[in-house]
C-alpha cells in the first residue's frame, strides 16, 4: 500500500497518532467486487466527530462504491469497518441511517408537494396517545431545525415551491434532525448557483461546529479547498493518500489522482509549449466570451476546417457545457458564436444541424440510441430530410447509404433492420457516429467518442475520424483520455470552472505538460 | 423489432382464426353476409378511432379526449345540414356538414398538441380537459335534445353498401392502409416512432419534435371526428350525449391487443384494426351464444390482462 502512497499527499501525525481518541468512522481495507472485477482493492476511509472530509478520484478509482458500502447499498467483501468505537455491519440503507449516516443524494428524495413539516417529519412522524400524527409536536420540531440553520421559509408551504438550494438545506436539516453523526452529500451543488452555494457552506460549518462530521464529494476542486479540513485520494480502487487540506495544493491533488507526482508535472509542464498553431484551413468555429445558464462562464475557441482541436479538463470544468452550448441545447447568456466568420443565434439542435454541426453526445443510451428502431433507421435519423421527398422517404437511398456506412464504418450487425439495442455498445456507437458523418458537418463535435467501447472498436473510431478531418471536416474533441488528446489533437484548450484558460498547441503537447495545464490553468 | 411484431401479429392472428372456427362450429347462422356486415360496422367507428390512438400511444401519449370530440363532431353534423342554408344548397350543405366537424376536431387536436408539447402539460391531463368539457360543448350546441333527421346522402355514411360491406368498413380499411403506409414510409412517421422511441436523443437529431406531436393528435381528432360522424350516419340521429360514449377506452383496449406499447415507440397499424376485430368478435361470440352483457365485459378485460400480460412478458 505503501507504494501506492502520493509524496505530496502524506498523513500528518498530528490528527490521526496514537494517544487521540477513536475517530467517528474508520474503514480499513476495503474490498469490493462485481462479477470478478475488482472495484475496491484497499479501501481506506478515516473520518473524525466534526469533519468536513472529501474523497477524490477519477472516474472509477472506486469513489462511488466506498460510499455506497458505507450507506449500506453495497455489501463489502472484505475490510472492517469502526462506527462510534464499535466494529458494524450496515446491511442495509436503513440499517445505516439508524446508525447515524445519513445521506444527501443528488436528486433530492424528499416529497415537493407536501409541507415543509410534513417533509421533515416524513418517516418519524411524532405521535399523539391516540396514535395519530401530532402535527403541533411536528411543528415545533420543524422550527427547531429551520432555525437552527437560519432558514428563513414558512414550514407551512409546499416544499416544492422554494428553490432547489433550500430544498437542499431542507433535506439536510432533516438527516441533522434525525440524529445523523455523519452526513454524506454527494455532488450537492451541481444544481446550485454560486450565491446558494455560499449558503450551503454556512449550513456545513454549523454543523461542524455542533460536532456532525460531513462527508462531502464534489468534483469541483476548489470547493474542497473551501469548505473541507481533510481529504482521502482513491487511484484505481486503493487509497493511495489522507492528507489535511491546508497541507496540499489543488496540484497534490490532481497528481495523486492522475496518480503522479506534483513535482514531476512541475518540471516536465513549463516546457515545450509551442505558440503558433497550424494556419491552413479556414476558421469554421469561433466562440467569443461564450457563457450559457449552466455553468459555462466563458469560452474562447476557434476550431479550423481540417483541425482536430481538444477540450481537456477535469469532470466539472464544463467541456460537455460548452459542447451543449455551441450546438444550442442550453441558453446562452453571453459572447458569441461565429460559423465562417459570420455571427450566429443557434436555438435548438435543429438549428445547428442546419448550420452544418453535428453533436456526438456522451450519453450513448439517453441521448443517442432510439433503442427499439433498427441500425437503419438510427443511422439515417438526422439525414432524413434530405432522403425525403415532399415527407416520403426514398427508402431505396436510404439502403443505399446505409449500406455504405455499415461497410465504411464496419458495423457488425446481422442485417441493417436489427434493433440497434441488440448491438454491442461499440457498434452502436459506430451508428451514432455514422448518423451525423452522414451529413457531412461543417464541424463535428464529439463528446467522449470512445468511452465505453472495447479496444479494437475504439480504434477504428479513432481511424474514421481522422479519415473525416483528412477530408476537411473541423473537430471538436472532448476527451478525458490524455492519449487521444495528444495524438489526435492539433490544439488543446483547457478548461477549469466553465472557462478556456489555456491553449495547447501540438506537437509539443506531452502528457505532463497537459496534466499540468489541466491542474494550474489560469497562473 | 419487426421480428417480434411479427410474433405479435402471428398471435393475434392465430386467436382470430380459433374464435372464427369456434364460431363457425357452435354459432348458428355465423357465416353469412349479414353477420359479417353487422359486425363490420360495429367493428369500424373502433378501428378508426383505434388508429388515431396507436399514432398517440406511438408518441408516447394518450389521447382521452377522443370520445368527446365524437360528440362535438357528431352534435354539430346535423345542426349544419338541418340549417336553412343547406336545405337550400344541399351538395353544399353536405360538403360542410362533414368537413367542417373535422376541421373543428382538428382544432381540438391541436389544442391537446399544443399543451402538451409546447406547455409540456402531461397527456393524460391535458386531453382529460375535453373529455371532460367537449361532451358538454355537445350538449351546449345541441341544447341537449336529440336530433333526428332524414338525410340520405348522410346516413349513406353509415348505412350504405359497397360490395355488400358497410361503407364505413371500407373507410377503415383505406385509412389502415394509408396509416400503415404513412408510418412506415414518411418523415412523419419516422420521427414519430422516433419520438416515442426516444424523445431526448430524437430532439438531439434535429426531429421537429413540437410539431411532429401536435400533428398526431390533430390527426386523432381528426379520425375521431369522421367517427362521430359515422356513428350520427348509422342512428340518423345525433344525441349528444352518447356518441362516442367510453370511446376512448375501447380504443386503448384496440391498440394495446393490437401490440401498441404504451412506452411508445411503436405504431402497429395492422395490429390496432385487429384488436378492435378481436375484440368485437369476442364481444359478438358471447351474446350470439346467450351469454349475458355483463359477463362479456368481464372477459373483454380478461382479455385486454392478456394482452399486457404478454407484452410485458416480452420485453427485453
Amino acid at each position: 500500500m505503501s507504494g501506492g502512497r502520493v509524496r505530496a499527499a502524506p498523513l500528518p501525525s498530528s490528527e490521526n497518532g496514537p494517544g487521540m481518541t477513536e475517530p467517528l468512522l474508520q474503514m480499513t481495507g476495503i474490498t469490493k467486487s462485481f462479477g470478478g472485477v475488482p472495484a475496491l482493492s484497499d479501501g481506506n476511509l478515516t473520518i473524525s466527530a466534526g469533519e468536513v472530509h472529501s474523497i477524490v478520484g477519477q472516474n472509477g478509482a472506486g469513489k462511488s462504491t466506498l460510499i455506497k458500502i458505507l450507506t449500506g447499498v453495497y455489501r463489502r467483501d472484505g475490510g472492517t469497518i469502526r462506527w462510534r468505537g464499535r466494529d458494524v455491519e450496515l446491511r442495509s440503507p436503513r440499517e445505516a441511517q439508524e446508525a447515524g449516516i445519513a445521506t444527501i443524494y443528488q436528486e433530492l428524495t424528499l416529497v415537493p408537494q407536501r409541507t415543509v413539516i410534513e417533509n421533515i417529519v416524513l418517516g418519524y412522524e411524532p405521535r399523539t396517545r391516540f396514535g395519530m400524527i401530532d402535527w403541533r409536536a411536528a411543528e415545533v420540531r420543524t422550527r427547531e431545525v429551520l432555525s437552527r440553520f437560519a432558514i428563513d421559509i414558512d414550514p407551512h408551504r409546499p416544499l416544492g415551491s422554494y428553490p432547489t438550494a433550500i430544498q437542499q438545506l431542507v433535506a439536510i436539516g432533516r438527516a441533522a434532525s434525525m440524529n445523523a453523526h455523519l452526513l454524506i452529500m454527494d455532488e450537492p451543488t451541481s444544481s446550485l448557483d454560486d450565491r446558494e452555494v455560499d449558503v450551503l457552506f454556512g449550513v456545513i460549518r454549523q454543523l461542524r461546529a455542533q460536532g456532525t462530521a460531513v462527508l462531502y464529494v464534489s468534483h469541483f476542486l476548489d470547493e474542497l479547498f473551501a469548505i473541507c479540513d481533510g481529504v482521502t485520494t482513491l487511484r484505481d480502487g486503493r487509497t493511495t493518500g489522507e492528507a489535511r487540506i491546508p497541507d496540499v495544493t489543488k496540484l497534490d491533488l490532481i497528481a495523486g489522482m492522475l496518480g503522479r507526482s506534483a513535482e514531476d508535472i512541475r518540471a516536465a509542464g513549463m516546457t515545450n509549449l509551442a505558440i503558433d498553431s497550424d494556419p491552413d484551413g479556414d476558421t469554421v468555429l469561433e466562440t467569443r466570451n461564450l457563457a450559457s445558464d449552466r455553468r459555462l462562464r466563458c469560452l474562447d475557441l476557434k476550431v479550423r476546417s481540417g483541425q482536430i482541436v481538444g477540450l481537456a479538463g477535469l469532470l466539472g470544468s464544463g467541456r460537455t457545457e460548452a459542447a451543449r452550448a455551441i450546438f444550442g441545447m442550453d441558453r446562452t447568456t453571453a459572447g458569441q458564436v461565429s460559423l465562417q466568420g459570420q455571427t450566429r443565434r443557434i436555438s435548438s439542435p435543429r438549428e445547428a444541424i442546419g448550420a452544418g454541426l453535428a453533436f456526438l453526445t456522451e450519453d450513448r443510451k439517453t441521448e443517442g440510441i432510439i433503442p427499439d428502431l433498427s441500425v437503419r433507421e438510427n443511422l439515417t435519423l438526422a439525414l432524413l430530410p434530405r432522403l425525403s421527398r415532399m415527407g416520403v422517404i426514398d427508402e431505396a437511398h436510404e439502403r443505399r447509404i446505409v449500406e455504405e456506412f455499415i461497410k465504411a464504418l464496419g458495423i457488425k450487425t446481422a442485417n441493417m433492420d436489427q434493433p440497434i439495442r441488440e448491438l454491442s455498445g461499440g457498434n452502436q456507437q459506430k451508428v451514432l457516429l455514422g448518423r451525423w458523418l452522414a451529413l457531412e458537418p461543417r464541424l463535428l463535435i464529439l463528446d467522449e467518442p470512445t468511452r465505453g467501447v472495447d479496444v479494437g472498436a475504439k480504434r477504428e473510431i479513432q481511424a474514421i475520424i481522422r479519415d473525416r478531418v483528412a477530408k476537411g471536416c473541423a473537430v471538436l474533441l472532448i476527451s478525458s483520455e490524455f492519449e487521444e488528446l495528444i495524438e489526435g489533437a492539433n490544439e488543446i484548450v483547457v478548461m477549469q470552472d466553465g472557462r478556456s484558460v489555456r491553449r495547447l498547441t501540438n506537437p509539443g503537447v506531452t502528457e505532463d505538460s497537459l496534466i499540468n495545464a489541466i491542474a494550474t490553468g489560469t497562473s | 423489432m419487426r421480428r417480434r411484431l411479427d410474433n405479435r401479429l402471428l398471435g393475434l392472428i392465430a386467436a382470430l382464426t380459433t374464435l372464427v372456427v369456434l364460431n363457425v362450429a357452435i354459432t348458428p347462422n355465423f357465416l353469412n353476409m349479414q353477420t359479417l356486415a353487422v359486425n363490420a360496422s360495429q367493428v369500424s367507428t373502433i378501428a378508426i378511432v383505434a388508429l388515431g390512438m396507436t399514432l398517440v400511444i406511438a408518441s408516447g401519449g394518450i389521447d382521452l379526449s377522443v370520445g368527446a370530440v365524437m360528440a362535438v363532431a357528431g352534435a354539430l353534423a346535423p345542426i349544419l345540414f338541418l340549417s336553412d342554408w343547406a336545405l337550400a344548397n344541399p351538395a353544399l350543405g353536405l360538403f360542410a356538414a362533414i368537413t367542417l366537424p373535422l376541421c373543428v376536431a382538428a382544432i381540438c387536436g391541436v389544442f391537446n398538441g399544443t399543451l402538451i408539447s409546447l406547455l409540456g402539460v402531461q397527456p393524460i391531463v391535458a386531453t382529460l380537459i375535453f373529455f371532460i368539457s367537449g361532451r358538454g360543448i355537445a350538449q351546449v350546441m345541441t341544447n341537449g335534445n336529440l336530433q333526428t333527421f332524414n338525410n340520405p346522402s348522410f346516413t349513406w355514411l353509415g348505412t350504405g353498401r359497397i360490395l355488400g360491406l358497410p361503407v364505413q368498413a371500407w373507410i377503415a380499411l383505406v385509412l389502415m392502409l394509408v396509416i400503415a403506409w404513412v408510418v412506415r414510409r414518411t418523415l412523419y412517421g419516422r420521427y414519430l416512432l422516433a419520438i416515442g422511441g426516444n424523445e431526448r436523443a430524437a430532439a438531439l437529431a434535429g426531429v421537429p419534435v413540437t410539431r411532429v406531436k401536435i400533428a398526431t393528435y390533430a390527426i386523432s381528432a381528426i379520425l375521431a371526428g369522421l367517427a362521430g360522424l359515422i356513428v350520427v350516419a348509422i342512428n340518423s340521429a345525433s344525441d349528444a350525449a352518447r356518441i362516442g360514449q367510453l370511446m376512448e377506452l375501447d380504443a386503448i383496449a384496440a391498440s394495446v391487443v393490437g401490440g401498441a406499447a404504451l412506452s411508445g415507440g411503436r405504431a402497429p397499424i395492422l395490429g390496432t384494426v385487429l384488436g378492435a376485430v378481436f375484440i368485437q368478435l369476442m364481444d359478438y361470440t358471447l351474446i350470439a351464444n346467450g351469454i349475458p352483457d355483463e359477463a362479456t365485459l368481464i372477459v373483454t378485460a380478461g382479455i385486454i390482462v392478456i394482452a399486457i400480460w404478454l407484452q410485458s412478458g416480452r420485453r427485453v
